[in-house]
């Protein structure tokens, strides 16, 4: 150990006790100057005008007698007193009878600092007073030796300093041979006893034997040493025999095939073994303290902790997952989670298990299983399960689903003439053009052979609807298996034939659906092939008119064969106050169809929207033609039909006042009819839409009355004008019926909200007599005319002007 | 007629004028020293002394009331100087004196004599050389020691005037050379008149001593002239001669 004896505490205590002491010293010392300063003056002073006072008897009597004799004596006896160098006698009569002095002592430098200290006054004029003196008082002037007196003091105090600093540096240099011989020697001796404790083994004699503060903290210090020695010896025997058994497990762990985790209930890692490290591309010391969530795929750490939390006791918890490794390759694993209590703490280990292979081997059988090994298509096994969840799964949603059954036409000669390896490209090929056009939803498998079969679910809520979905699935089939192939080198062509089956139909299971799909093919293939057929005849002509209607229409648009008929609404004085239109199709072949018969194919196709604009502008140009040949006074409005998909498009209203300008026609004579439904659906634009027209003086009618939701809440909110009652609450209605309270709260309703109600339907005089009764004053319906081309109604129109219709 | 009403008038005018103020004023202070018998000072500084009394009588006499102090002379000497005083008796005229100092009339004078034992033969002194003959003393530092001084009289000094008048009778000294009226008071003072004569010197002046008032001093120029008046008075009527007769 290095002897620094700086560092020693004696010298230390000794810095210490002198700094204070010079401090201390140095701060008394001031004080003591100060204080002797105060009395040295004071006695001083006083001893001056003692030295004045012995003189003054005697210098008034100098005075008294004007003797200059004896008045020199006293002044040369004034100045052999040392402090006095100067002394003047002078006369009440002011002039000077004796002065005395001697030579001024040389102020030294120290008599200079003394003089700032001990200031005083150096001049003293002590006035005597002369008996009977007429002239005033004699003066005794002494002037005093600063110099000397200054230097006096400041010598006293110098050497009273010096004295001082020899008694502190004294006082310390005795405390810091007392403190070292007294606490740091044997401090220094202790130190080294504890050092030696620690290198030997041997005993050691204790460094101080003395029966005090350092005596006890040695003997307590000694038998601390020997009992924690004794302990660290038991506890190093116990470490070693840990060591060997933690070598023994790490060993084991470190060895093992199986990744490994230990982890917090939080999922939180703390140790892995190296196949964990491993299997994660990762560093040891990286994984540590990362959530075991980051390297799984299925699980999140919330998930995990919920696991793992869940975990009892020395129970093991088996799972697998996919654990994803920093280099992002993505692996299956079997992991076993064993709750463990260590050091007062549960923790998880993760038993990890790479099941790649396994899963694999799985993956492999499932596809054999249910999979088409050529094409990569479902097989039948797979095929029928999914229709069975399939018939399940719309036996309760009642909707509609349809499975088709393909056949290549011609593939045999194709497979017998060019081989079975084009065979098997042309079998991939069409799997392929098949799941590019089938819905995701759907399920496309091969059966073997050239036959596919197609599921498609969700087809439509009816039977209708679902014909039409599947018919244009199979027509995008067929057109997509015109198409040549083009397979090494050849250009074949492979038409196909599609047997349609649609579910739940009867009470049916999957085998019998397929065998529907296959008989109806069969059929496709008797009628010449390349073509689809539904098992379900009536279906099949369903799916083909609607296609016709769908195909029709187009035309109808195309060679102007819509038409609008007129039908009269007449007031009860039978007046014609306004007309529905109504359209009508003029078929080529089939003569005139009602709108009830394609208007729903329209809507479903969107073509209604052109339909209805081409009503629109059919009626207000007919509108305008009447217009200008002169319209009737009692005539009020032509009621025309809007779709809701129609009145939605944005461009609707400004194409409507387009046309009312382009015709000069006025808005009160256009009223448009709307249906409950399209004001549910779509309510703050309809709202907005109807508060625009209604600007322009259209009127709104709300069609077929009490058919919907009839809610109150638009009567009320919408600009709506006139409030038809569905022709089923007329026919047949009579007074007093149920029917008769229905149309009555309707029409005392309409009234309340100042709504003109016009009955619809109306075919009898009773029904007419009945809504009369009832309180509905406008009539439509049979009774009056039946709808009629624009002559005829033009025609009436000025009849009634004369006379009633009836 | 008319001068005699004008006579009365003035002295009724004199009697208005003067007489209050002489009626109302304190009395003159004048100073005076121990210098027997012209003035004396006793122990209780009570004054007296032929010249105090001289003057006093001739102030009576112009109705002037005065009163007298002592004083070391030298302090009298300075009061006289600066005026703070109004005057001193008796003092011997001198050049320096001459210009702070008002002079009166002589009140009296000093002789300076040979003052022997009264069987002493002084046959053969008449001048002051004489004394060159006798075993002569002086009182020191007094005007006579230093005069035998200032002209080689041999001589010895005593201390004071009984030391004097005794070393005649009693020692070997045959001449105390000394103030002639000074040095007989004393010695009848002492019962020492019998045993000593007096010889006045041929050559030697007698000194004249006069009321010296200050000329500094307001008034005094009128109040010297009032003293001589009285002096002048006494001097007729025969009162000064009656105080020299108390004192011998």
């Amino acid at each position: 150990m290095k002897f620094n004896f700086r560092h020693r505490i004696a010298f230390k205590q000794a810095v210490i006790v002198l700094t204070v002491s010079l401090l201390l010293g140095l701060i008394s010392t001031c004080v003591q100057i100060y204080l002797d300063l105060k009395q040295e003056r004071s006695n001083f002073t006083a001893g001056i005008e003692q030295t004045i006072a012995l003189h003054c008897d005697a210098a008034i009597q100098a005075v008294y007698n004007l003797d200059p004799k004896q008045a020199e004596s006293i002044t040369t006896v004034l100045t052999t007193t040392s402090e006095i160098y100067h002394a003047r006698l002078v006369d009440d009569f002011g002039d000077i009878l004796a002065e005395s002095s001697r030579q001024k002592t040389q102020p030294s430098p120290l008599a200079v600092v003394g003089s700032n200290l001990f200031r005083f006054n150096s001049h003293i004029e002590t006035p005597l007073n002369i008996k009977e003196s007429k002239s005033g008082s004699a003066t005794l002037i002494i002037d005093l030796d600063t110099a000397l007196i200054a230097g006096n003091f400041v010598r006293r105090t110098f050497n009273s300093m010096a004295l001082g600093l020899l008694y502190n540096i004294a006082l310390a240099s005795i405390f810091l041979l007392l403190f070292y011989r007294y606490l740091s020697q044997p401090i220094l001796n202790i130190a080294h006893w504890v050092d030696q404790l620690g290198k030997s083994d041997n005993v050691v004699a204790l460094p101080y034997g003395q029966r005090d503060e350092l005596g006890d903290l040695v003997s307590s210090f000694d038998r601390l040493w020997h009992e924690r020695k004794q302990m660290t010896d038991q506890l190093n025997e116990t470490i070693q025999d840990l060591s060997k058994s933690e070598h023994f497990s790490r060993s084991l762990m470190e060895n093992a095939g199986d990744a490994m985790f230990l982890c917090q209930l939080d999922g939180t890692i703390i140790q892995v073994n190296n196949q964990a490290a491993e299997s994660l591309a990762i560093d040891r010391a990286e994984l540590l303290d990362k959530p075991l969530a980051n390297f799984s795929k299925n699980h999140t750490t919330s998930e995990l902790e919920n696991l793992f939390s869940s975990i009892g006791e020395k129970q093991v918890s088996t799972l697998e997952d996919i654990q994803i490794s920093t280099q992002g390759k993505h692996f299956p694993i079997e992991a076993r989670c064993i709750r463990m209590h260590l050091q007062d703490e549960d923790y998880i280990l993760i038993l990890a298990r790479d099941i790649s292979v396994r899963k694999e081997a799985e993956q492999q059988i499932f596809e054999l299983a249910f999979f088409d090994t050529l094409t990569g298509l479902a097989n039948r096994r797979l095929f029928i399960d999914h229709l069975n969840s399939a018939i399940k799964q719309h036996k309760e949603s009642q909707n509609f689903g349809a499975v088709l059954y393909l056949d290549l036409d011609r593939f045999k000669t194709i497979n017998d003439s060019l081989g079975h390896g084009i065979g098997d490209a042309i079998l991939c090929e069409v799997a392929k053009r098949l799941t590019q056009i089938l819905p995701d939803t759907s399920t496309c498998a091969r059966f073997g052979g050239d036959e596919f079969v197609v599921l498609l679910t969700e087809t439509g809520k009816s039977a209708e609807l679902c014909a039409e979905s599947t018919t244009t699935t199979a027509l995008k089939i067929l057109e997509q298996m015109t198409i040549p192939f083009d397979i090494a080198g050849h250009q074949l062509y492979c038409s196909t034939s599609i047997g349609i089956a649609v579910f739940p139909d009867h009470p049916n299971n999957s085998l019998d659906i397929l065998r529907h799909a296959d008989t109806a093919l069969y059929r496709v293939k008797a009628q010449g092939r390349k073509n689809f057929q539904f098992f379900d005849p009536e279906m099949q002509s369903t799916a083909q008119e609607r296609l016709e209607l769908e195909k029709g229409i187009h035309q109808a648009l195309k060679n102007n064969e819509f038409e609008l008929w007129y039908q009269p609404q007449v007031e009860s004085n039978d007046q014609i106050v306004g007309a529905e239109a109504l359209l009508r199709w003029r078929h080529p072949e089939k003569g005139v169809i009602l709108p009830g018969n394609f208007i729903n194919i329209a809507e479903e196709s969107g073509q209604i929207v052109e339909i209805g604009n081409w009503v629109l502008k059919r009626a207000i140009a007919q509108l305008s033609d009447w217009h200008k040949q002169g319209l009737p006074e009692t005539f009020k409005r032509l009621a025309i039909n809007i779709s809701p998909l129609q009145f939605m498009q944005v461009d609707f209203v400004d194409r409507l006042l387009d046309m009312l300008n382009e015709k000069d026609i006025p808005g009160q004579l256009v009223e448009l009819e709307i249906t409950e439904n399209m004001l549910l659906n779509n309510f703050d634009i309809a709202s907005n839409k109807m508060k625009l027209l209604k600007q322009r003086g259209i009127s709104f009618a709300i069609d077929d009355f009490g058919t919907g939701y009839s809610s109150l809440r638009y009567l009320h909110y919408l600009p709506l004008d006139i409030l038809k009652i569905d022709r089923s609450f007329v026919t047949g209605l009579r007074p007093s019926s149920e029917l008769a309270a229905i149309v009555e709260v309707i029409i005392a309703t309409a009234d309340r909200l100042n709504l003109t109600v016009i009955g619809e339907g109306v075919e009898t005089l009773n029904e007419r007599s009945a809504l009369m009764e009832l309180g509905c004053h406008c009539f439509q319906g049979y009774l009056f005319s039946k709808p009629v081309i624009p002559e005829v109604f033009y025609g009436k129109l000025l009849e009634s002007t004369q006379s009633s219709l009836i | 007629m008319f001068s005699s009403i004008l006579k009365r008038l003035v002295v009724i005018l004199f009697i208005a004028a003067i007489g209050p103020a002489v009626a109302d004023e304190k009395p003159i202070e004048l100073f005076a020293i121990d210098y027997p018998p012209y003035t004396i000072v006793d122990e209780q500084s009570n004054l007296s002394g032929i010249d105090i009394e001289v003057v006093k009588a001739a102030f009576t006499k112009v109705g002037i009331e005065v009163k007298f102090s002592t004083a070391p002379w030298e302090r009298i000497n300075k009061n006289l100087e600066h005026g703070y005083i109004a005057g001193y008796t008796s003092c011997a005229r001198r050049p320096a004196r001459e210009a702070y100092i008002l002079f009166s009339d002589k009140v009296s004078e000093a002789n300076q004599v040979a003052l022997m034992a009264a069987d002493t033969d002084d046959s053969k002194l008449t001048k002051l050389a004489d004394l060159s003959h006798y075993k002569v003393n002086a009182i020191e530092a007094w005007a006579m020691q230093k005069e035998l001084e200032s002209k080689d009289i041999p001589h010895s000094k005593t201390q004071n005037m009984d030391s004097g008048i005794r070393s005649v009778l009693f020692r070997d000294i045959d001449v105390f050379y000394i103030g002639e009226l000074t040095a007989l008071y004393r010695a009848r003072q002492l019962g020492l008149q019998d045993k000593i004569k007096t010889k006045r010197l041929a050559d030697k002046e007698s000194v004249d001593f006069h009321l010296c008032l200050s000329k500094a001093y307001p008034g005094n120029t009128q109040l010297l002239e009032q003293f001589n008046t009285g002096l002048e008075r006494i001097k007729a009527s025969g009162e000064l001669d009656a105080i020299y007769a108390n004192y011998f």
